[in-house]
């Protein structure tokens, strides 16, 4: 085991003095291995989505108590949840991923306030917050609250209701969690200006597309899976690497190669990227 | 690290590539498919990047050049799989 462990990654006369993971076919066989892994984690969350898929563990109710918490701290009334406006929110989602946008208008131009008016709900004051990629409802409040035109919708206090759509769908390429919260006011509130402009276009009917899909609990989470192999392997290569460019320097030996320290800092920025962007997103 | 003085420039001009590549990266969050596309081709202007280091240190031979070629598809792949959550293309 040990003389294995020293083959994979000491440069020595058996590995030609080259760490053995830093051969040309290791290199390829993970290159393959990523390939086929995603072919196989495509097929399996088709097939199989109990066992591998996106889950997320936000509630409609856990939101509504957590913005709720926030307003009443604030001494703001609390938000009363809205069928109108939750079935607006559903409808937007379901816009957003038919159409593939992220965005408070759609490509056409459809603005947040038709989804509303074509519910019936009749406002005087009305908002949107949008969110993808959470895991919690605490993460995503946390990263609402932090932004300031999210902040202000929560804390309004010419809203009344509020409405929310959790749907998972692929937007982008990624399959993902959607987050629509609408907001709604239908009283005035005198000497204040209203938040949004009521909207301009003719509305429709209710939309026939509307429909929510039900977010289920996986047995395995393939965003965490596939961000934990991603970094350990990556962070292995990058070990791989370093101890490679010591013991050669220590040991003196000349070898016609590419340089390990490119490979390091180039690993190092996919790294990076990896963990920063693993995180999600609000609009 | 930079033994000689055409090292800095060869360093900064990577310092530049994997810079100009992270920053775009970044600002093209959260649009996957962009972000996938940002990473390939930072990885192939590595892969140039490699080859033009060696080529002007008078030491490039062809195991160096699939050297280059195969960290940077590596990284890719692996940075494209965890970018989209398992899935690559």
């Amino acid at each position: 085991m040990k003389k294995k462990l020293a083959h994979l990654f000491f440069p020595h006369e058996s590995n030609n003095f080259r760490a053995k993971i830093l051969h040309h076919k290791i290199l390829s066989i993970f290159i393959i291995f990523f390939i086929s892994l995603s072919f196989l984690f495509s097929s399996f969350k088709t097939a199989y989505p109990a066992v591998l898929g996106v889950s997320s563990d936000i509630s409609s109710q856990e939101l509504l108590l957590l913005v709720n918490n926030e307003r009443k701290e604030k001494g703001i009334p609390p938000l009363i949840l809205s069928d109108k406006l939750n079935t607006a929110a559903s409808n937007k989602a379901t816009d957003m991923f038919e159409k593939n946008y992220w965005s408070h208008n759609s490509p056409e131009g459809t603005t947040p306030w038709f989804f509303i008016k074509e519910t019936g709900y009749n406002y005087v004051y009305a908002g949107e917050n949008l969110a993808r990629g959470f895991n919690t409802a605490h993460d995503l409040l946390n990263a609402w609250m932090a932004s300031e035109s999210h902040r202000e919708n929560i804390l309004s206090p010419n809203f009344e209701d509020v409405g929310f759509a959790v749907v998972s769908g692929t937007m982008d390429g990624e399959e993902t969690i959607l987050v629509v919260q609408e907001f709604g006011g239908q009283k005035v509130i005198q000497n204040e200006e209203s938040i949004f402009s009521p909207p301009e276009e003719t509305i429709k009917g209710l939309s026939s597309l509307s429909y929510e899909i039900p977010v289920g609990k996986p047995l395995i989470e393939v965003r965490n899976l596939s961000f934990n192999i991603s970094f350990i392997i990556i962070s292995l290569f990058i070990f791989a690497l370093i101890l490679d460019l010591l013991i050669i320097r220590q040991k003196k030996i000349i070898r016609l190669r590419g340089h390990n320290m490119d490979h390091i800092f180039f690993l190092l920025l996919m790294l990076s990227l990896i963990a920063i962007l693993n995180k999600g997103s609000i609009l | 690290m930079f033994r000689k003085s055409k090292d800095f420039f060869y360093y900064l001009s990577l310092f530049l590539i994997l810079f100009l590549g992270g920053i775009s990266i970044y600002l093209a969050f959260p649009n996957k498919n962009l972000q996938v596309l940002l990473l390939a081709m930072t990885g192939f202007f590595y892969f140039l990047w490699g080859i033009l280091h060696h080529y002007l240190n008078h030491d490039l031979i062809v195991k160096t050049v699939i050297e280059y070629a195969l960290i940077a598809m590596l990284g890719v792949v692996i940075a494209a799989f965890a970018l989209k959550g398992g899935s690559i293309f």
